[in-house]
């Protein structure tokens, strides 16, 4: 319904304690910070912090190597520790030495089979660095073929010992020790028995890794900790000694963002209205009621609105649920919209999905109204006649007579949100004071009699047949307000106390608001016409569904089939084009005709991996 | 009918087998591989070997176990024939069995000079010792000659080796010991032949195994006037007496006047002329011989009617297939020209 309040913060601390301050002020999670560029100017003679790369450069150096070797390990800096450059490096260093060595590993092997790394890994229930380096003995690791192994068995008086570690149908994965002496003439005998050896790996890989794995939980939380502060340096302006940050924060949680200052005395923190420097403009949150609040979705695609305005989502949010529930008027197939909806928005958090909710309980509504079940519109005749105790149902859609009147009244629709749309972009005005605009627009007061007395006089005639448009009220209320449309830039700089002549001079201007008073007069018949499709889909869905019922009488038995994937098509179709034309209409017809948008996004920054 | 049945499937499933041989295209792609590696990849990938092959790591796998897959493919093959063959008629399907344990009994007599223990076990085919007529793993044990004849004395081997009379190992005549087992082989062949077969059929098998024999006998003649220049007097001891295409007076002709380098040549003017491949330059004489029983058991393959004899003709062509195929993987391993191993292949 509005758009959040906010205050201005001025932030000012010790240079000696900054950290504090940064940590203490961006541990709160509604703060909006404003760059410090954008604060400090020639007139202020604020300065810049110093920008320090020392940490961001490190964490990038640890990050390539956790995020090569797809490490795990915890990395919150608990604040316990401190470390020095030199301590850094030295770690660094280390890592960067033991990743080359485990890279080394896993190139060799990188042609190994998944099963030959199932053996290794087997064979890592050994120390493999002393496997290489053992003394009297080597050992050798490899595959054999299982058909080998009955030869193998013949070789019985030579001197060595084989260990399985794997097996599959082909191969048996082995380790072989022999004495130093005998290692020749025994690997002689498996390679006439084809033997594939793999070789012992030089390094455990593993092992290797979770060294890593231990070193870099220990500094990488540190480590980022300090690149995260030097990142929230750009928010700081300095004036002599003084750090200064600016920020905005919803007036609601001033209070609770002071005092997490409670306890820190050289920190002076000032607030002010959100609008008071003319080069700081602030940010704007939306906030709405349950209903409308997922529509915001819809108007943030066209632009968020500026601070100083007026949120227009509740409006849009009604009218849009209105529209599509008349177009897509059926009880069954609203009810599928607000469960898939729901399992949209519950599981998936999709916000597209609470719009199918409430937009699918409108289409239920109107399908009540309508008689419309799955395509059924017979159904709910009962409800009509016995239970509310009407002669039949009160709207037969696919009535030929009553297709004039939904026409019709579809339109009589659109005009009312046309002028209800005028009558927002007049409230808007209002509040930013721009009184040419409210009184002498075609979307101000100008504009809403002329529409409104056309609209007031071909309605009474249609509904009541009442005459109001005779000679003088056509021009008073028709005629003087096109006149005062054309004339609006002249009369604009009347009421704003500039000179009356248009910049471009007489003639120029009224050519020029000669054609685009025309336009406007013809953008007026064609939005109201717009308006036309909404009868157009109210019809065009039932007539699909007739299409469905009648396949569903000829395919027989597979009726329900026909049903069930007729029912599918009309709400994956017509629901995604019904809902799109809405949007249209929203955006073109009523949007254009109120909505200023320009507004900043409230972007909260944090630092909330820091304990 | 139920014979007939079983034996047409066995001579219906030779055919199929037979017709997803290696072909040209095939042994292209294999010559242009650059690996063991990409050669074992292929025949996994794209040949009837897929099936012995799945599951290996060809980027890793050792020369020598995929030569031995290819060859063990070969003999599961002759098992899997066997099973849809005639039950009555198992004796004849035991000449392959035969060259088995004959290539391992000679494998142990050479073993006694070079103790070459490593090559004799790792070329011991365990995976089939259920069909062994004799317990070949206890060869390994054996370290000399009178050792053998205790082994084999149950065997029909006994009877074949027992006449070679030596002082000491040291005298054991290897050539004089694979021309008795070479004997006892056709001799085995034609009893078996003799008693399971009658008719055309009998003869048509008797002719096969005679030239097989015969070849033999060109090729052993070739290698003792080249190698070893032994007199005519002795390599006529070592001739397997069997005579097929080429007459006694002929072969004699040639172990006494014709020297080694002219056999070939008499062999082109023979009744082998036309299965002699004449677009080949002269390779090494096995080369021709093996040639020759391609061709004749491709022929066979076409034409013949009855199960054993395409069955026959269908291992010779799948050995012709397993030696073109380790003719390749060898070329490749010592890095000769693909058109030097290509003159190599039979195909």
């Amino acid at each position: 319904m509005a758009i959040e309040k906010m205050r201005l913060i001025r932030l000012a601390g010790s240079y000696e304690n900054i950290e504090k301050i940064l940590l203490t002020a961006f541990s709160f999670k509604e703060l909006h910070p404003e760059l410090a560029a954008h604060v400090v100017n020639e007139g202020n003679q604020g300065q810049f912090m110093r920008e320090d790369n020392r940490y961001s450069d490190y964490l990038s150096r640890i990050e390539s190597i956790a995020n090569s070797l797809h490490c795990e390990f915890d990395s919150v800096y608990k604040g316990d520790v401190i470390y020095s450059d030199q301590e850094i490096e030295a770690y660094i260093d280390k890592l960067e030495n033991r990743y080359e060595k485990i890279n080394e590993q896993l190139m060799s092997m990188s042609s190994l089979t998944k099963e030959d790394k199932e053996a290794i890994d087997v064979l890592r229930e050994y120390d493999l660095e002393s496997l290489n380096h053992l003394e009297y003995t080597k050992v050798e690791f490899g595959r054999l073929p299982v058909s080998s192994l009955p030869n193998l068995a013949l070789h019985r008086n030579e001197q060595f010992v084989y260990s399985k570690l794997h097996r599959n149908q082909h191969y048996v994965w082995i380790m072989i020790i022999t004495t130093k002496e005998d290692h020749d003439r025994i690997m002689d005998i498996f390679d006439h028995l084809y033997f594939e050896p793999i070789g012992v790996p030089k390094v455990d890989d593993q092992a290797l890794l979770h060294a890593c794995e231990v070193d870099m939980g220990r500094i990488l939380g540190y480590v980022r900790y300090c690149a995260d502060i030097r990142k929230l340096y750009k928010y700081i302006a300095i004036y002599d000694d003084t750090c200064v940050i600016t920020a905005f924060v919803p007036t609601r949680c001033k209070k609770e963002f002071k005092t997490k200052f409670g306890d820190m005395e050289d920190v002076v923190i000032q607030d002010f209205p959100a609008e008071l420097e003319e080069g700081l403009k602030p940010p704007t949150i939306l906030k709405n009621n349950w209903f409308a609040r997922p529509f915001e979705l819809f108007t943030e695609m066209y632009g968020l609105p500026h601070y100083a305005d007026f949120d227009p989502t509740f409006y849009m949010s009604v009218t849009y649920s209105i529209l599509f529930g008349l177009m897509f008027g059926d009880l069954g197939q609203g009810f599928v919209l607000v469960l898939a909806g729901a399992y949209l928005w519950y599981k998936k958090k999709m916000k597209l999905g609470a719009i199918g909710m409430r937009i699918g309980m409108f289409s239920m509504f109107f399908g009540t109204l309508f008689g419309s079940v799955f395509g059924n519109e017979e159904i709910l005749n009962p409800l009509f006649t016995e239970v509310l105790g009407f002669s039949e149902k009160p709207i037969h859609v696919l009535d030929g007579n009553i297709t004039m009147t939904l026409l019709i009244a579809t339109v009589t629709i659109g005009s009312t949100l046309i002028l209800s749309s005028i009558l927002y972009n007049i409230y808007g005005n209002m509040r930013r004071k721009d009184y040419g605009e409210v009184l002498f627009s075609q979307n101000g007061v100008a504009g809403f009699i002329f529409y409104g007395t056309i609209f007031a006089g071909l309605g009474l005639d249609y509904y009541f047949q009442i005459s109001i448009l005779n000679p003088v009220v056509i021009g008073l209320f028709i005629v003087t307000p096109v006149l005062i449309i054309l004339f609006r830039v002249p009369l604009k700089n009347l009421v704003a106390k500039h000179a009356i002549t248009p910049h471009e001079g007489w003639g120029g201007y009224l050519v020029e608001s000669f054609f685009e008073v025309f336009e406007i007069l013809l953008s007026f018949v064609s939005n109201t016409m717009s308006f036309l499709r909404v009868g157009g889909f109210i019809l065009s869905h039932a007539g699909m569904m007739v299409v469905v019922v009648t396949l569903n009488q000829m395919a027989g038995s597979a009726g329900w089939l026909v049903m069930i994937v007729g029912n599918i098509f009309v709400i994956g179709l017509e629901g995604l084009i019904v809902g799109i034309q809405t949007l249209r209409l929203e955006y073109y017809e009523m949007f254009s005709r109120y909505f200023q948008g320009g507004g900043k996004k409230f972007v909260p920054v944090s630092i909330s991996h820091i304990n | 009918m139920t014979m007939s049945f079983a034996s047409n499937a066995m001579s219906a499933k030779a055919k199929a087998m037979y017709g997803s041989r290696l072909k040209e295209a095939d042994y292209q792609e294999l010559l242009h591989r650059k690996t063991v590696g990409e050669i074992a990849g292929y025949l996994k990938n794209e040949t009837h070997y897929r099936e012995i092959l799945a599951g290996i790591n060809e980027n890793g796998i050792h020369r020598g176990y995929l030569e031995f897959l290819i060859r063990q493919s070969f003999f599961l093959r002759f098992i899997q024939l066997i099973r849809y063959g005639q039950t009555d008629k198992d004796h004849f399907y035991q000449y392959g069995i035969i060259l088995i344990e004959i290539k391992q009994i000679l494998l142990t007599i050479r073993s006694f000079n070079d103790s070459d223990r490593n090559t004799q076990i790792s070329q011991m085919p365990l995976f089939a010792s259920k069909y062994m007529s004799f317990d070949i793993s206890k060869l390994v044990d054996v370290n000399n000659f009178s050792q053998l004849l205790d082994l084999l004395k149950p065997t029909i081997y006994y009877a074949a080796l027992k006449g070679i009379s030596i002082q000491t190992d040291a005298d054991l005549d290897y050539t004089q010991c694979e021309t008795a087992l070479k004997n006892l082989y056709f001799y085995k062949i034609n009893e078996i032949i003799e008693g399971e077969f009658t008719g055309k059929v009998k003869e048509q098998l008797q002719h096969i195994f005679a030239t097989q024999m015969e070849l033999d006998n060109i090729n052993k003649l070739y290698r003792l006037k080249k190698y070893f220049k032994v007199p005519p007097e002795q390599i006529k001891k070592l001739m397997n007496p069997v005579s097929s295409r080429i007459s006694p007076s002929v072969m004699e002709h040639w172990i006494d006047h014709v020297p080694a380098d002219q056999l070939l040549t008499e062999l082109s003017k023979s009744n082998y002329r036309q299965f002699i491949d004449k677009s080949r330059e002269f390779i090494y004489i096995e080369y021709h011989t093996e040639s020759i029983e391609y061709r004749l058991s491709r022929q066979m393959m076409r034409f013949a009617s009855h199960p054993d004899i395409i069955l026959v003709a269908y291992l010779v062509l799948m050995e012709v297939e397993v030696n073109n195929i380790v003719n390749i993987i060898e070329g490749i391993r010592y890095k000769v020209e693909p058109d030097k191993i290509a003159k190599m292949l039979i195909y």
